[in-house]
């Protein structure tokens, strides 16, 4: 472990669309200030934390492409500015679906292993109100959200982080083959797993049982995207499991089979909050 | 001191028109009303589609490969890359001397401010009626050391692949 979550926040996205009034660009400008008000949050939450070393806040995303591939919106779109977030979008990273946090922070701690904190944001919002986002058999129901991370590098040496692409096509029993050997030996770990129905869910029950694993939430929350792994970390914190440090591997994979694992310590001091959905 | 040099084309063909086309890209499936109104309402591009996603990637890979026999020291290259991919991309792409964005001027700057040694490949390529873009492709390479080589390469292979108007030119402006 040397990666430590400082504060996590997440906001359930429901009825932001193109459905509810406005077009795309409406919609989006909705979601500006949601972004904008979660940083301030998760950044008012640490006050003993410099806010100006935090340098970099990447907003990551799986499913939100068409309107930006379209021009329908553009990064510049990501800020709202009046007023501006303590900390502004940096850099929107959707190329890794899923596991675009877990790249973004690969490349972030390779870029800058001097800097101590991160803000890493993950958003899934379906603007367009598409019924393929809405629940597929690829995953079952979606959930829709804004997720932010402040968290703090101890320790660079040690940290553990692996962003990575499945080499078969049978990505999900790979993804967990290769968490399997991850925690092999590894007592100290408890696994943070994305959210997926019963029948996907079995795949990881089987190939890891007996490893230590927080709940599948997929029941309440649906398939968040990259988003689950943290939100399942969001909901435990706030309901206060974390009376104690505790080691988790959050681990995403996406569609494609690119995903990402990492390592990181919540204790009593980490804050997390989870809003009323918008 | 670093200079940045920029390497610009623009596509005028399919950049590999003797080969078989494999058109395996997997797209948003439309199932309701409601989706066809939606996608309706996207903007449209009528930039000529010439190539394909499998095709696009090929063209990155042979650049970044031509980048990888040069002998220059770079930190990080980035590319430019809209989504949806249309399936898996390949490994090259997922290096850690590689980093994708949508949009990679807010990245670069960073790069820039930061003194890093670093390539850039900016391209708007579309490869769907859906994605936007003009079919340009820019190279930008920023470093203490001479790219004068990797350049001509880049240029060549630019042209080779169906690329006109190719103009290089550093930051100074000189042509």
């Amino acid at each position: 472990m040397s990666l430590y979550l400082r504060s996590a926040a997440f906001t359930p996205i429901e009825t932001i669309n193109i459905s509810t009034g406005g077009g795309v660009p409406d919609a989006f400008g909705k979601i500006a200030i949601i972004i904008k008000s979660q940083t301030d949050r998760v950044i008012s939450s640490v006050p003993e934390i410099d806010a100006t070393k935090i340098d970099r806040h990447f907003l990551c995303s799986t499913m939100i492409e068409l309107p930006f591939s379209s021009l329908a919106i553009r990064e510049r779109d990501l800020n709202f500015t009046k007023p501006p977030a303590k900390l502004p979008v940096t850099s929107f990273i959707n190329t890794y679906e899923c596991a675009s946090w877990g790249y973004s922070l690969r490349h972030y701690l390779k870029q800058r292993p001097d800097s101590t904190y991160i803000m890493v944001s993950i958003l899934d919002a379906n603007l367009m109100d598409l019924s393929f986002w809405r629940s597929n058999e690829n995953w079952g129901t979606s959930g829709f959200g804004l997720c932010t991370l402040l968290i703090e590098v101890r320790n660079l040496s040690l940290v553990t982080l692996t962003a990575s692409c499945a080499i078969t096509y049978n990505t999900t029993a790979e993804f967990a083959t290769v968490i399997r050997k991850m925690v092999t030996g590894r007592d100290d770990l408890t696994l943070s797993l994305p959210f997926f129905p019963e029948n996907i869910r079995q795949i990881f029950t089987r190939l890891l049982n007996g490893i230590e694993k927080l709940p599948d939430l997929h029941d309440r929350w649906g398939h968040c995207f990259g988003s689950d792994p943290w939100l399942n970390i969001i909901c435990q914190g706030v309901e206060g499991r974390f009376t104690q440090e505790e080691n988790l591997l959050a681990c995403s994979i996406a569609l494609n089979g690119y995903y990402c694992t990492t390592e990181v310590l919540v204790d009593t001091k980490s804050n997390f909050l989870l809003s009323e959905a918008v | 001191m670093k200079t940045t040099v920029r390497l610009s084309g623009v596509l005028e063909r399919n950049p590999y028109p003797l080969s078989p086309k494999v058109c395996e890209a997997r797209m948003l499936p439309l199932k309701e009303e409601s989706d066809f109104i939606a996608i309706s309402a996207l903007p449209v591009n009528t930039c000529p589609v010439l190539l394909n996603h499998t095709e696009h990637y090929r063209l990155l890979e042979e650049l970044l490969q031509i980048i990888e026999q040069s002998s220059l020291s770079i930190d990080i290259i980035l590319l430019r890359m809209q989504m949806p991919a249309g399936g898996r991309m390949p490994k090259a792409f997922l290096t850690d001397s590689v980093l994708m964005l949508h949009d990679v001027v807010g990245e670069e700057s960073i790069l820039l401010r930061e003194g890093k040694s670093y390539i850039v490949i900016e391209d708007s390529l579309p490869r769907h009626p859906f994605e936007s873009g003009s079919n340009q492709l820019e190279v930008r390479i920023s470093t203490a050391e001479s790219s004068q080589l990797l350049v001509e390469a880049l240029a060549k292979q630019l042209i080779e692949c169906g690329f006109a108007n190719i103009k290089m030119y550093t930051m100074d402006g000189t042509t």
